[in-house]
């Protein structure tokens, strides 16, 4: 049997046996690096722990509400917060902003356009046909409501009580009402209204029928003009 | 800006000058018929002019009352506007910051008035009508309703007015608007002022400076109700004595109507007036040379101005409100 191992195994296994060895003495070294540490339990006792957040007293449990959550993110959570959409604060923001003519204008309101309003200030875009001898700049085109505007009474000033106001009972809502009443006064547009058709209708149909509703009672024989 | 004087009917710069509030003060002056005796022919007796005649303006007219001959002639000037108490009109904001358009038969010029429910000299207003407070608690207990912001305009007369007067004829810009201060060189009785008061609204200020002692009476009466407005009645050649109750000012107003009002303009500015502060003056070519023709004296007057480091902006006469006088807006650059 020794005759079976030849040298090279002989070496192998010296080899083998002083890894053994140096492993073991290694091992060693540690356990006495333990020992030096000397190591402590703990007590028993652990002093004051804090208290769980649930306490049971008999079948109930509760919980401690205010261990819950801290005292910062409880107060966040209590108040209301405010999901704002800039696009639509924007739009909010803009909105009053434009909801008067500004500070420039001392907060002129916005028109507010009832159908009187408008109709005054289309009238007024035609003021120049309500007087022939008051002139105007010209106005042209279509009636744009002014942005910002505010309708008022005038008050006259204290001595023209007789000459520059109207009595109570003549005063009218509106401006278009005012010149109504100029109208019915001096009757200035029928008579014109009149006077065209007059002149337009001359030698047309109606005019010819009037005529020759004349002739059959004898009223106008034909050539004597 | 290129500096061009500008004449009436010339181009009115900007154009922006709404609604043909020119148009509407035309048609007052219709039937006047050069019964232009004095320089104005304001009521308030202030200033000479036709004061008493004023009996049968402002009555109905037209509408058949033949006897009257003719519908301008009876009316006798100007002031009433023919615009009557009751009628109805339309507030709109003019092109100026703090000045306003009253539209009806005629336009007005307006201002918002700072002491709403009184006039200063008789001028008309105009009252808003804020729709009556219709809250409940009110109606039921019985008691005076809360009081609404009453609003108020008082109409602003451009023949009494030469800044008015200027601002119809179309000032691109009177350096004057809500918050400014102003120093108003000339103030008399101050009915002009009230109307800047007006402008410069509750947080600007006004310095009315008059010499007169007659006339600044009123202006002090004036100036107890409103309280944005400082008296002054002294020379405004010497701005030393008066220095301790005027700051730095946005602008400078002057309507003193002396030979030497540049010098009087320029002694101001350089005291009180802020760099880049505007200066609108309104020169009467009779105060300044009784003889020589009013372009000649306009010229020679802004000529002064820009001596005093006034840049001439713009100049424009007032014709149809004013004879030979012109408005000049200058802007003062301290150098250069």
């Amino acid at each position: 049997m020794d005759e079976d191992l030849s040298d090279t195994q002989i070496e192998e296994l010296l080899a083998r046996a002083t890894a053994r060895l140096q492993q073991r003495a290694n091992t060693k070294e540690l356990a006495t690096s333990h020992a030096k540490h000397h190591f402590t339990f703990p007590k028993l006792n652990p002093g004051k722990l804090e208290k769980p957040y649930i306490s049971t007293k008999g079948d109930v449990a509760t919980v401690d509400a205010k261990r819950l959550l801290e005292e910062k993110q409880r107060k966040k959570a209590n108040t209301v917060r405010k999901v704002e959409d800039p696009v639509t604060a924007k739009k909010a923001a803009l909105e009053v902003k434009k909801a008067t003519a500004g500070t420039q204008w001392f907060n002129l309101p916005r028109t507010d356009l009832t159908p009187q309003l408008k109709r005054d200030l289309q009238l007024l875009k035609m003021r120049n046909v309500l007087d022939p001898h008051r002139h105007y700049k010209k106005d042209g085109g279509k009636m744009q409501a002014p942005e910002y505007s505010q309708v008022g009474t005038i008050i006259e000033g204290p001595t023209e009580y007789f000459s520059g106001r109207i009595e109570n009972k003549q005063r009218k809502k509106t401006f278009v009402e005012e010149v109504l009443t100029g109208e019915q006064e001096t009757g200035r547009f029928k008579r014109k209204y009149g006077e065209l058709q007059g002149r337009k209708t001359s030698g047309k149909k109606a005019f010819y029928k009037a005529m020759k509703a004349n002739r059959k009672i004898g009223g106008v024989k034909k050539g004597s003009g | 800006m290129a500096f061009t004087p500008r004449g009436r009917g010339g181009d009115r710069g900007g154009g922006g000058f709404r609604g043909g509030s020119r148009g509407g003060f035309g048609g007052d002056r219709g039937g006047r018929g050069g019964s232009r005796g004095g320089s104005r022919g304001g009521f308030g007796g202030d200033r000479g002019g036709r004061g008493g005649a004023r009996g049968g303006r402002g009555a109905p007219r037209g509408g058949g009352r033949g006897d009257r001959g003719g519908r301008g002639g009876a009316r006798g000037g100007r002031g009433g506007f023919g615009a009557k108490g009751g009628q109805r009109v339309v507030i709109e904001p003019h092109r100026h910051p703090g000045v306003f358009v009253a539209r009806g038969k005629e336009d007005l010029l307006v201002t918002k008035n700072l002491t709403p429910g009184e006039a200063v000299y008789g001028e008309k207003r105009i009252s808003i009508d804020t729709p009556a407070p219709v809250s409940g608690d009110a109606a039921t207990n019985g008691d005076s309703a809360p009081l609404a912001t009453k609003t108020e305009y008082r109409v602003w007369n451009p023949f009494r007015s030469k800044l008015a007067a200027g601002i119809l004829g179309g000032l691109e810009d009177i350096h004057m608007k809500p918050g400014s201060k102003v120093l108003y060189l000339g103030a008399a009785s101050g009915t002009s002022v009230s109307h800047v008061a007006d402008i410069v609204g509750p947080t600007g200020t006004v310095f009315a400076v008059e010499f007169s002692h007659r006339s600044g009476r009123d202006l002090i009466n004036m100036a107890t109700h409103r309280t944005n407005v400082i008296p002054i009645i002294e020379d405004a050649r010497h701005p030393l004595k008066y220095r301790m109750l005027v700051s730095m000012v946005d602008c400078i107003f002057a309507d003193v109507a002396q030979p030497d009002q540049a010098r009087i303009v320029g002694l101001n500015a350089h005291q009180f007036l802020k760099v880049g502060g505007g200066v609108v003056v309104s020169i009467k070519a009779n105060c300044i040379h009784s003889t020589a023709p009013p372009e000649q004296v306009f010229a020679r007057e802004v000529g002064k101005l820009r001596e005093e480091r006034i840049k001439p902006k713009e100049q424009l006469t007032l014709e149809p409100f004013e004879r030979d006088h012109a408005m000049v807006v200058g802007v003062y650059q301290r150098s250069g």
